[in-house]
C-alpha cells in the first residue's frame, strides 16, 4: 500500500449488537445557574458541586424506593474529581452502594455514558441491577454545561417492562481527535470545525447508522462535541427536535443519556460519537417512558438562576482545613452517610444519599470570618424524620428560618489534598 | 471537706488586658502570679503547689501544654504544677481544681493562673484560623466562634421577635461599666449607633457584639477559710462550684436537646453551685454577676440559664436596666468580655478575682455596696460546657 493512500479503518457498517437490557429507573439534575454559552445556555453548577455531587443527586432520584440489591456502579465523567485513584468509591458511600460493590470509573471521552449502558446491560444477568451513574462538572468550562445522569439498569424483561428496553447495537473506534484536553488543560482543545463534521461526527455516526440492520434502525438521537454536526445528522435521519442541549448545554460523558431519557416517548437510535470512539443504543420505550422523558425535557425548560460566573475561586493559599486519609476511612460512614450522629430511629437519616430527607432550618447565619474566601451561610435545622443538621448552606444558596429545605452531598474542600465530601442543606426547590 | 464553704481566695492579680506586644506569654503570667501571691501576704516558697490555664497553646511555640511555665518563671521547682484546658472555661476549671486540692486537706496554699497571648497574630490568624483549619474536616465545618453564636442570636430574636437593638444594649452597658475598671482592653462607651454600623462578622452579630482577641493573664492564691480567718487579711469565700460537662465538642451541637436558645451546660452547672451556696431566688439574694459575654446573644442567654429570669426574657431584664450599674442585680461591672477581652485561659481567673474583690469591698468605681454574694460563670466549648460559682463575702 502506498504511504499516501488512506489506510482501510476498521468496518464500521458492522453491527456489535449487546446484551438487551431494560430501564429501570432514570434520573437527572442540571446545574441550578443558567449561564451564556457559544450558542444557547448552559446549565452551570456551583462551586461546592462536581462530578461526583451531581451524580449522586442524580442517582437518587433514578433508584426507586423498593429496589432490589444493586450489584454494580459505573461512573462515568470527563471531569474527574481525581484524575488518578477514582472517586467512584465516594459515590458508592453516599448512596449505600460501598462493600462488596462492582464499581467502576470511566472517564475517556463523552461516548462512554453509553459504554456504560452497554457495560451494564451486559453485567446485569449476572450481578443484578447495575447503576451508570454519568456526570459533568466543568467548573467554570464555558463551552460545556453541567448536569447528570443516573440509569439503573436490570436484566432484559422484554418490551413495555420498566422505562424502556435498551440494546447495544454497534460500537467503534478510530483514532480521530475531536475535542480532547492534555494534562494540565482546563477546557478541552478542538480539531477544526470543518473536520470534525466532514470527517468526525457526520461521517462517521453515518457510517456507523448505515451499518445496522433495518431493524434496529430509528429516528436518530446524535451526540458529540459538534452540537451543529450531531444535529445535522438527526435532521437527515428524521429524528425528533432537541429539546434540551440548547438550554443545557453538552453535559460531557452524561449528554448521551440525558438525550436518550429525554426521548423515551418514542423508539429512538441514540448514538454517541467522539474522538473516534463510538456507541448506538436502540430505545424501545414502555408506556412509563413517557413521564420520565417529559420530566427531563421539563427540568430543562425550567431553566435556573441567570449567572455570569468564571472558574471557581480557589482556596486561599492559608487555607488549609485539617485533613487525613486514616480519619477519612475510619469515618466514612459519617462523612458521607450522616451514620452514627445519633440512632437512625431518633437522630439522623442514615442513608440520606438514598432518602432525600427533609427539614426546616431553625437558626441561620453568614459568616464572614471563615477563612474560606468567600462568605459562608451556616444554618441549623431541625429534621423531619429526626436529628439535628448544622452545617454549610450550598453555595449561592440564602435560607432564612421557617424555611424548608433538604440535605445534598457536596464538596467541602480539599485540605491536605484529599477531597472532603459532606451534606449541606439546600432550599427545597 | 466540700469546696463550698471552706475554700477562700485570698489573694488576687491580673495584668491589664490588652495587645502586649512588649510582653510575653512568660511575662504575663509571671507578673500576674508574683502579684497575686503578694496580694495574699506571701512569699514564692509558701505555695505549695500551682494550676495553670491556657487554652490554645500553638500561638505561644506550645508553652503552656503543661504546668512548666510556672515553673520556669516562678522558681517553683520542684512542687507540683498542672495545666488545665477546658476551651474558654479553663480559667475557672483551673481555680476550681485548685480549691479541690484544698478541700481535700492536701495543699494550705495554691496558685490558681490563667494566662493567654493571643496578639502575637493578627485576630484573624489565631483562634479564627484554628477554627477554620484545624478542626473536624467534615463535622460543622465552616463553624467559627462568632458563627455558632450568631446561630443562637438569629434564633433567639425570631423566637422572640426582638431586634439587634437588645444585642446593642448590651454592648452599650458592657462598655460604660468598663469605663471604671482600668484593666479592661477597652474602656471607653460606645454607642448603640456605633454597634449597629460596626464591621459584619456573622449576621447578626457585628464587631462591637464581639469579645476583642487579647492577651493578658490573671491569678488568684487559694487557701483554707480556717486559714484565711488566721491571717487576717482581706479574702472571698467560694461558697458554691458547679461545672457541667454536658456533650462532646461535636456531638453537641447535632443533638436534638440543644435548642440553640441557650445552654444546658450553664443551667445544671448553676443548680449545682446555687444549692451549695443556698441560692434559691437568684436574682434576690445575689448582688451581682460576672458572666461570658463572649458575644452580646451569649449574655441575654446567660440571664436566662442563670436563672436571673424566665427563659425568652432576658432581653426585658437587660432592657429595664436591672443589669446595669445601679440596678438590682448588676452584670459584667467589669465591662465584660466584651470590654476586657478574652485571654481565654485567662478570663475565668480574672471572673473570679472580680466578683472576689466586690466581696471584699476593693472593685473601686464599680464597687456594689455591701455586697455579699456574686456569680462567677464561664461557659466552654460551643456551649457544652460551664463552670459556675458562687463567691461570698467573708463572714
Amino acid at each position: 500500500m502506498s504511504p499516501f493512500q488512506q489506510a482501510e479503518g476498521p468496518d464500521t457498517a458492522a453491527a456489535v449488537v449487546g446484551t438487551p437490557a431494560t430501564l429501570l429507573g432514570a434520573g437527572a439534575v442540571l446545574g441550578i445557574d443558567r449561564v451564556p454559552a457559544r450558542k444557547g445556555r448552559r446549565a452551570a453548577a456551583r462551586p461546592d458541586e462536581d462530578a461526583v455531587t451531581l451524580a449522586a443527586e442524580a442517582a437518587a432520584l433514578a433508584i426507586p424506593a423498593d429496589a432490589d440489591r444493586i450489584g454494580g456502579i459505573i461512573f462515568v465523567t470527563t471531569t474527574p474529581p481525581y484524575l488518578e485513584g477514582a472517586a467512584v468509591q465516594a459515590l458508592a458511600e453516599l448512596l449505600d452502594l460501598q462493600g462488596n460493590t462492582f464499581a467502576l470509573e470511566l472517564s475517556a471521552s463523552l461516548r462512554d455514558g453509553l459504554a456504560a449502558v452497554r457495560l451494564a446491560a451486559s453485567l446485569a444477568p449476572s450481578i443484578g441491577p447495575v447503576l451508570v451513574c454519568a456526570s459533568h462538572a466543568g467548573r467554570g468550562d464555558r463551552t460545556m454545561g453541567d448536569g447528570a445522569v443516573a440509569l439503573l439498569i436490570g436484566a432484559d424483561a422484554g418490551e413495555g417492562a420498566g422505562l424502556a428496553r435498551l440494546t447495544p447495537v454497534t460500537s467503534t473506534s478510530i483514532e480521530i481527535r475531536d475535542r480532547w484536553r492534555l494534562p494540565g488543560d482546563d477546557v478541552p482543545r478542538d480539531a477544526d470545525r470543518s473536520f470534525a463534521q466532514e470527517i468526525g461526527t457526520v461521517k462517521l455516526v453515518n457510517d456507523l447508522i448505515a451499518g445496522l440492520p433495518e431493524e434496529l434502525k430509528a429516528p436518530p438521537v446524535v451526540v458529540g462535541p459538534d452540537a451543529r454536526g450531531s444535529a445535522t445528522v438527526e435532521k437527515a435521519g428524521g429524528g425528533a427536535a432537541d429539546a434540551v442541549t440548547s438550554l443545557s448545554g453538552v453535559i460531557g460523558a452524561a449528554h448521551p443519556l440525558l438525550r436518550l431519557v429525554a426521548s423515551l416517548d418514542a423508539p429512538a437510535l441514540v448514538v454517541a460519537m467522539s474522538n473516534g470512539l463510538g456507541e448506538a443504543v436502540h430505545v424501545v420505550p414502555a408506556p412509563a417512558g413517557a413521564a420520565a422523558a417529559a420530566q427531563v425535557r421539563g427540568l430543562a425548560a425550567n431553566g435556573g438562576a441567570e449567572a455570569d460566573r468564571a472558574m471557581a475561586d480557589p482556596m486561599p493559599a492559608d487555607f488549609n482545613p485539617y485533613s487525613s486519609g486514616p480519619r477519612a476511612w475510619r469515618d466514612r460512614d459519617v462523612d458521607l452517610r450522616l451514620a452514627g450522629l445519633f440512632g437512625p430511629a431518633e437522630g439522623l437519616p442514615a442513608v440520606p444519599g438514598r432518602r432525600h430527607p427533609e427539614g426546616v432550618i431553625i437558626a441561620r447565619t453568614a459568616d464572614h470570618v471563615y477563612p474560606a474566601g468567600k462568605v459562608t451561610e451556616m444554618a441549623v435545622a431541625t429534621m423531619d424524620d429526626g436529628g439535628q443538621y448544622y452545617g454549610q448552606v450550598t453555595v449561592g444558596d440564602d435560607v432564612q428560618i421557617g424555611d424548608r429545605v433538604k440535605l445534598v452531598p457536596r464538596r467541602l474542600h480539599h485540605g491536605g489534598g484529599m477531597i472532603q465530601y459532606h451534606w449541606k442543606v439546600t432550599p427545597c426547590r | 471537706m466540700p469546696v463550698a464553704g471552706n475554700v477562700a481566695i485570698v489573694g488576687s492579680a491580673a495584668t491589664v488586658f490588652g495587645v502586649h506586644h512588649e510582653l510575653g506569654y512568660l511575662d504575663l503570667l509571671e507578673d500576674a502570679s508574683r502579684r497575686a501571691i503578694e496580694d495574699a501576704g506571701l512569699q514564692n516558697q509558701d505555695v505549695e503547689a500551682a494550676w495553670l490555664s491556657t487554652a490554645v497553646t500553638d500561638v505561644v511555640a506550645l508553652e503552656g501544654e503543661s504546668g512548666s511555665p510556672i515553673t520556669e518563671r516562678l522558681d517553683f521547682a520542684p512542687r507540683p504544677v498542672t495545666r488545665v484546658s477546658a476551651y474558654c472555661a479553663s480559667g475557672m476549671e483551673a481555680v476550681r481544681n485548685a480549691a479541690i486540692s484544698i478541700a481535700a486537706g492536701e495543699y494550705e496554699v495554691v496558685l490558681a493562673v490563667g494566662a493567654e497571648k493571643m496578639r502575637d497574630v493578627t485576630p484573624r490568624g489565631s483562634l479564627v484560623a484554628r477554627t477554620g483549619n484545624m478542626t473536624h474536616p467534615t463535622l460543622t465545618k465552616g463553624r467559627t466562634g462568632p458563627g455558632f453564636f450568631a446561630l443562637l442570636a438569629s434564633r433567639y430574636l425570631d423566637t422572640f421577635n426582638r431586634t439587634t437593638d437588645d444585642l446593642s444594649a448590651v454592648a452599650v452597658k458592657n462598655h460604660e461599666h468598663a469605663t471604671r475598671n482600668p484593666i479592661a482592653q477597652y474602656n471607653e462607651p460606645v454607642t448603640a449607633e456605633q454597634v449597629r454600623s460596626s464591621a459584619m462578622i456573622a449576621d447578626p452579630l457585628r464587631v462591637l457584639d464581639c469579645t476583642p482577641t487579647t492577651d493578658g493573664a490573671a491569678a488568684v492564691v487559694l487557701a483554707s477559710v480556717e486559714w484565711a480567718k488566721k491571717s487576717g487579711r482581706p479574702y472571698a469565700v467560694l461558697s458554691g462550684v458547679g461545672f457541667s460537662v454536658m456533650d462532646g465538642y461535636y456531638s453537641g451541637l447535632y443533638n436534638p436537646e440543644n435548642d440553640f436558645l441557650g445552654f444546658r451546660a450553664t443551667r445544671e452547672a448553676s443548680k449545682v453551685a446555687y444549692a451549695q451556696a443556698g441560692i434559691h431566688t437568684p436574682r434576690e439574694q445575689l448582688d451581682l454577676v460576672e458572666c461570658h459575654d463572649c458575644f452580646t446573644i451569649t449574655e441575654i442567654l446567660n440571664y436566662e440559664d442563670l436563672g436571673l429570669c424566665g427563659r425568652g426574657e432576658g432581653w426585658k431584664l437587660l432592657l429595664d436596666g436591672a443589669t446595669t450599674i445601679g440596678g438590682d442585680i448588676p452584670v459584667n461591672l467589669s465591662g465584660g468580655l466584651q470590654s476586657c477581652g478574652h485571654p481565654i485561659g485567662a478570663t475565668g481567673v480574672r471572673v473570679v478575682k472580680e466578683v472576689a474583690d466586690q466581696m471584699i469591698g476593693r472593685a473601686g468605681g464599680r464597687q456594689v455596696a455591701g455586697a455579699k454574694h456574686g456569680v462567677a460563670h464561664t461557659l466552654g466549648g460551643p456551649g457544652i460546657l460551664s463552670c459556675v460559682m458562687v463567691i461570698s463575702a467573708a463572714e
